[in-house]
């Protein structure tokens, strides 16, 4: 990992070389069993990702031979592609995920940071108001939600979804976030000060560079809950083109008869939607694990 | 038609700049992008959502939309797909904050009753009296008027019927039956399980529970009678559960949690010999399923109402800006001669809900005639059958029972709890009785 | 120390206010106001007649405690289920073996997946038809007939909660794998001079350090999955016979299908109210904990 992790301790000195066989040969047989494992938990999204590329005019068979994809057919991805509007839905998830991690860490990281180290009147207030709203279910504001947007003049743009997308997140990633700066020792900021530098110069060189895990794990929260999100995209966008990838394939499948080629579009199409995700999620796995580990959200 | 028409609309299309002019004003500082009128008043635009997004049925919408725009340059149509079931919600949201409220909604039947009773939508008894309230079958004003009020526009309607398996009804010598006892005995001459299974019998949402409302209201029970009080505790509504129950035996594993439109895959492939749904499955047939499905109307018992007739409809959002433009939209398109051309673009099945339109011209358009024996027996159906705006037909109640969510309940506990009809018949009358009193309670 | 003399100054107060402000602004705004727009509208279910609790009579309904039963095993046992699963798999994934990083990144994928995705994944696995698992069932000769999973009075409610699991797995797996990391290497050490063979270095090393992550991972995730609305919609929409009718899908269906806002309110300030008591006995368990430790 390279990230400076802990292992659990291994032999002290003085095993024989079979002992170190032996563990070797442990350590490969866990591997076998971490990968059958990771496989088992992969699998429905393996899964779709597999029946994408079959036959969409043979889709719906009883036949096991038919279970896997013969060949690399991308039919599916043509006939899903060829009658939506997929791209553009997916760019507009992607502008509107990425700007929702913007703001949110915008917005979350200074609360953490000032919850995390300053003593101020009204911080446990503060924390009690944001696990306060961590517990109030989406559903039930989106109507009074959509009357304050219109009122702000925010309704149908990016900038309104973009704005209530960030705010859902804020609870969580302060939280995470004000553990991220607990672990980050105070010792460096106190030689900081003692050096004459203020809060914001001991933020800038001291604080943000140790605390980008942390951020890309907050940020990679955000990402996916803007990603994920459909009542809130459904209600605020009015116009086709500006349809996020979760509105746009709900309501491109809903209502249709689901015959062959639809449940292969379908596959297809969950297939594109979710890969943006999890390429990001690939390249930045490294930070994000050992961003959630060095947080260490003990509670 | 006439000019006189033009006329009119060239008169709406002024009026219309006009109000939307005013109504915009005070919107036009501070407002989201959406809500400006495009391009000033010079240009207006109306807005539409619909849900369907099979091809025909966008091609069909896009022939409407650009045939008025024509006929009225200074206008701009712009469709906006919202998914069936969710345009309550953004619906809602609209109507409570006055803006982004479209001009016409394009749902489906399910929803027309609440809105209008919620007064979501407007009343439109001048627009329907402008169409011509005689180009509708009388039991379809019968069953979308509440209260004497109109508050929607049915334009295409999909009547249900049962398809069945025509060569196995030749191979068993097997006639269409006239009565639930003959249709129960040819269910179960071809049951073969687990190959071929009698029936299909689906019940996923509450949309979905067409069969329930089928196999009682042709059995002449209702929820509720004439003067709209319950009327479920009756013998009628015994014996149609036990024949839904029935159908219940022959239907595959998990049937009752499928939707229809997943379903329809089961009798394509020959795993169910029999099944209850709409005109537009024909629009699925190819040559070799041609030969294959028949198809017959629902029996009925004497006296007792006909089959479930679901419908697309055209209303207007209580809150939407240029009411006279969209009624006028809304009837340039049921002009006969405009509504024969939208008729052989859009989703094939999806019949005409105006008497007049069901001329030579529209069964013998190629793309109608090749399913035409299908459409003839939606047509009989049709003419039998019970519009069920709210589910339920025509009630104020029909609310309760949307809440309740009682009509899947009772299907699903019938089937796949296989409770018999006397417990579930006390159960579901316990639960309406007490919906109906908090209803009514202050 | 300086922090200590920082602690009173008018500039911590002051940066600690600005630092906060903009979260608790938007909080505000976005969540709390329209928040209590809706419980607001719970106490008066006619628009124009003054406020009353009578709309939370209905709380006592079957129809609501159903609801909320549903949801609370959801919440339960999804939770249960990404524990028993996250537990030895961060276990195994904090050992130094070949392929770890390949392995926790995938663990993370669910996250990634979209929940219309998710859903699309899933009835299609369990499709009664043409599904995988009937196909294998029916292929091998395990099962007679199809097996629909969704559609069973037994099986629809824990096929959801595998969904929601499958979905929730990666935030508990990451929080248990991170405390982990924070077990003091010479506590196992010195339980394995002790002797203890591995189920009781489990059971008395690092079960209780895992603790107050099991607790926090239980909470947030339970939190989530009790008051998450779209997996049960689009796998399930309730059935069969409401087996699966979640209190965020009585609120849908109030809100949206019934169009009864008062009523929709009162389920939904309920959810709130649970998360919320869950919530406040993780701070007190937590509080207790820290004071202990004192």
């Amino acid at each position: 990992m390279g990230t400076g992790l802990r292992e659990v301790p291994g032999s002290g000195a003085g095993r024989t070389i079979t002992a170190a066989a032996a563990r070797r040969r442990r350590s490969r047989l866990l591997a076998i069993l971490a990968l059958v494992m990771t496989l088992a938990i992969l699998f429905p999204f393996l899964w779709i990702v597999l029946s994408s590329f079959r036959d969409p005019q043979n889709f719906l068979t009883l036949d096991l031979r038919d279970a896997l994809p013969r060949s690399l057919d991308l039919s599916s991805y043509r006939l899903a592609l060829g009658r939506t509007d997929l791209f553009n839905w997916v760019a507009n998830s992607l502008l509107v995920a990425a700007s929702t991690t913007v703001l949110s860490l915008l917005v979350s990281a200074p609360a953490a940071f000032a919850l995390s180290r300053l003593e101020f009147r009204g911080k446990s207030a503060v924390q009690w108001f944001s696990m306060i709203s961590y517990a109030v279910p989406s559903i039930i504001i989106v109507v009074p939600l959509f009357l304050i947007l219109v009122k702000l003049g925010l309704n149908n743009s990016f900038a309104g979804l973009i704005l209530v997308h960030a705010t859902f997140t804020i609870p969580f990633s302060t939280w995470v976030l004000r553990d991220f700066y607990q672990s980050i020792p105070r010792d460096l900021e106190e030689a900081g000060y003692v050096d004459g530098a203020g809060l914001l110069q001991v933020l800038r060189h001291i604080v943000l560079p140790l605390s980008i895990p942390g951020l890309l794990a907050a940020g990679a929260y955000a990402f996916i809950l803007s990603w994920n999100d459909f009542l809130f995209a459904l209600v605020i966008m009015d116009e086709a083109a500006a349809y996020t990838a979760p509105v746009g394939v709900h309501a491109y499948f809903t209502g249709r008869f689901l015959g062959e080629s639809t449940w292969a579009q379908l596959m297809a199409a969950s297939s594109i939607v979710s890969l943006p995700s999890v390429l990001l999620f690939g390249f930045f796995q490294r930070y994000l694990v050992s961003g959630f580990l060095s947080s260490g959200v003990k509670g | 038609m006439g000019s006189s028409h033009r006329l009119t609309r060239r008169e709406l299309l002024r009026r219309g700049v006009m109000t939307a002019g005013t109504a915009a004003a005070p919107f036009l500082d501070g407002c989201g992008p959406g809500d400006a009128p495009d391009g000033g008043p010079d240009r207006l635009t109306l807005r539409t959502w619909s849900p369907d997004t099979r091809d025909a049925a966008l091609a069909s919408e896009r022939w409407w939309h650009d045939a008025f725009m024509a006929a009225n340059p200074q206008l701009q149509v712009e469709q906006l797909t919202v998914p069936y079931d969710e345009d309550t919600v953004k619906l809602k949201a609209a109507h409570r904050a006055g803006t982004s409220v479209p001009d016409i909604l394009w749902t489906y039947n399910q929803n027309l009753y609440a809105y209008g009773l919620e007064g979501l939508v407007r009343p439109l008894n001048d627009l329907m009296s402008r169409i011509g309230l005689d180009r509708y079958p009388q039991q379809v004003l019968d069953g979308i008027r509440v209260d004497g009020t109109y508050y929607s526009v049915p334009f295409v309607g999909f009547p249900f019927f049962i398809y069945c398996r025509k060569d196995l009804y030749a191979a068993k010598g097997l006639r269409p039956p006239e009565t639930h006892e003959e249709l129960l005995e040819n269910v179960a001459a071809l049951h073969d399980p687990p190959g071929c299974y009698g029936y299909l019998l689906t019940n996923q949402y509450i949309a979905d529970t067409f069969n329930l409302k089928t196999a009682m209201w042709t059995h002449g029970a209702y929820f509720f009678d004439a003067g709209d009080n319950l009327a479920l505790d009756r013998p009628a509504t015994l014996r149609a559960w036990a024949f839904y129950k029935e159908l219940g035996k022959y239907s595959p594993p998990g049937s009752m949690a499928q939707g229809d439109l997943e379903s329809r895959e089961l009798m394509l492939d020959g795993r169910v010999a029999h099944m209850f749904t709409t005109t537009s499955f024909a629009a699925d047939f190819g040559p070799e399923d041609m030969n294959r499905q028949g198809a017959f109307a629902y029996p009925i018992q004497p006296g007792a109402k006909g089959a479930s007739l679901d419908f697309n409809a055209l209303s207007l959002p209580a809150r939407s800006r240029q009411p006279d433009l969209a009624k006028e939209m809304i009837g340039f398109l049921l002009e006969p001669e405009n509504f024969q051309k939208f008729l052989a673009r859009t989703v094939v099945g999806w019949v005409p809900m105006l008497e007049d339109a069901w001329t030579g011209r529209y069964l013998n358009h190629p793309r109608i005639a090749a399913v035409r024996e299908y459409l003839e027996i939606g047509r009989i159906s049709q003419k039998t059958g019970i519009v069920s705006t709210g589910y339920f037909g025509p009630s104020r109640h029909s609310g309760v029972l949307i809440a309740t969510d009682i009509e899947k309940q009772i299907g699903d506990r019938l089937v796949v709890f296989d409770q018999s009809p006397e417990e579930v018949l006390e159960w579901a009358d316990s639960v309406l009785r007490k919906a109906l009193a908090q209803e009514s309670a202050p | 120390m300086r922090a200590a003399g920082l602690k009173h100054s008018v500039y911590v107060q002051i940066a600690g206010v600005v630092l906060t402000a903009p979260a608790i602004l938007l909080l505000s705004l976005v969540v709390v106001l329209p928040f209590i727009t809706a419980a607001w509208w719970s106490l008066s279910p006619e628009p124009g007649s003054g406020p009353t609790l009578a709309g939370y009579r209905w709380l006592l309904d079957p129809a609501f405690f159903d609801a909320f039963k549903h949801s609370l095993t959801i919440g339960v046992f999804s939770v249960l289920l990404e524990l028993v699963i996250a537990i030895p798999a961060a276990i195994l994934l904090n050992q130094a073996i070949p392929g770890r990083g390949f392995c926790r990144a995938a663990l993370m994928l669910p996250w990634a997946v979209p929940t219309i995705a998710v859903a699309a994944a899933f009835l299609w696995l369990a499709n009664t038809n043409y599904g995988l698992f009937n196909q294998l069932g029916l292929g091998l000769g395990l099962l007679n007939a199809p097996i629909a999973f969704l559609g069973s009075p037994a099986l629809a409610l824990p096929s959801v909660i595998v969904a929601h699991a499958w979905k929730g797995l990666p935030l508990v797996f990451v929080i248990i794998l991170s405390a982990l990391q924070s077990l003091p290497p010479e506590l196992m050490e010195a339980a394995r001079v002790d002797g203890a063979g591995r189920i009781a270095q489990f059971t008395h090393v690092i079960l209780p350090h895992l603790k107050p992550s099991i607790a926090l991972a239980a909470v947030l995730s339970g939190i989530y999955n009790f008051s998450l609305f779209d997996i049960t919609f689009l796998l399930t929409g309730g059935g069969p016979a409401g087996e699966t009718t979640t209190l965020p899908l009585l609120l849908y269906t109030q809100e949206f299908k019934a169009l009864d806002t008062g009523r929709a309110a009162v389920v939904g300030v309920s959810i709130f109210a649970a998360g919320l008591m869950a919530l406040a006995a993780l701070a007190w368990s937590s509080f207790t904990r820290e004071s202990r430790r004192t």
